[in-house]
């Protein structure tokens, strides 16, 4: 007799297309409740992000100089969690009425006091880097990757 | 009359590549629907290298202004905006290697490389 074992983040990634049947049999193991938290609630590390997501992990773009290496690295985490935050969804950044929200930062004149300050928001602008894969569908979500995930941004925004 | 003169020197993505001996890359190792992400994120990189005259922000230093270019987005008329620095503040997306050393730098990199500047936020 063959077992499937399953663990926590594989059964969240995989109930969301999951056939009824399929469901039920999760719903039955982890229970209901498991599966009704929220992004913002079950989105806790890179690893969560990383499952939520089905994005394999962290590349080691080897194929850029060494020096930017660390960078890419930094950029790519920060990319899979604002998607699993965002719950996969893509911006049309042409469409005027759809607001983008990110994360602001300051750090305070030391790179060790580096630390969440404020969310903005924009609509048919945008700055240089900024872009659709850093964004956040509400203030909520940019707040929690502000606070929850400072050490990649702040990864990400110093390399 | 430029003050930076690496502007006149960087016409091309190809000029930005042979001043600071960054090699073209092949980002196949990352998920097909991010490469032109980070493609062009690398191309970025190697401009703004290209044009800050060896310039790096300091993030400790609330004296310095770092410039970045901000576009206006449409469809039709994708397009340079304005330019604005920050000083120790810093956004998501905005890191160290796409701040511009003064506002030249930064209005120049936008209206002469705006594919390279679309291919980040869109890809």
């Amino acid at each position: 007799m063959k077992q499937l074992q399953i663990d926590e983040q594989k059964a969240r990634s995989r109930y969301k297309s999951a056939s009824p049947e399929i469901k039920e049999i999760l719903e039955d193991t982890f229970g209901k409740e498991f599966f009704n938290e929220s992004v913002e609630d079950s989105i806790n590390s890179l690893e969560d992000a990383l499952a939520e997501t089905g994005r394999p992990s962290v590349p080691d773009f080897d194929c850029v100089p060494e020096d930017l290496r660390d960078f890419f690295k930094a950029t790519y985490k920060c990319v899979v969690i604002a998607e699993a935050l965002n719950e996969s969804k893509r911006f049309d950044l042409y469409n005027e009425s759809e607001y983008r929200h990110y994360p602001y930062f300051r750090n305070n004149g030391s790179a060790s006091a580096f630390g969440f300050r404020a969310t903005y928001c924009v609509t048919a602008i945008s700055s240089a880097g900024s872009g659709s894969r850093l964004a956040f569908i509400d203030s909520k979500r940019a707040k929690i990757a502000g606070e929850k995930f400072k050490n990649e941004f702040n990864e990400m925004l110093s390399l | 009359m430029k003050k930076n003169p690496n502007l006149a020197k960087i016409q091309t993505v190809e000029d930005a590549f042979q001043a600071t001996g960054r090699p073209q890359v092949d980002f196949s190792n990352v998920p097909e629907d991010l490469r032109e992400h980070f493609e062009n994120y690398y191309k970025g990189i190697v401009l703004t290298e290209s044009l800050n005259k060896g310039w790096k922000p300091d993030w400790e230093n609330w004296n310095e202004p770092k410039w970045r270019p901000w576009f206006r987005m449409s469809a039709s008329a994708f397009g340079f905006l304005t330019a604005i620095y920050d000083d120790t503040i810093s956004t998501a997306g905005s890191g160290s290697r796409l701040q511009n050393v003064d506002e030249e730098t930064a209005e120049y990199s936008a209206t002469q490389f705006p594919e390279i500047w679309k291919g980040i936020q869109i890809g």
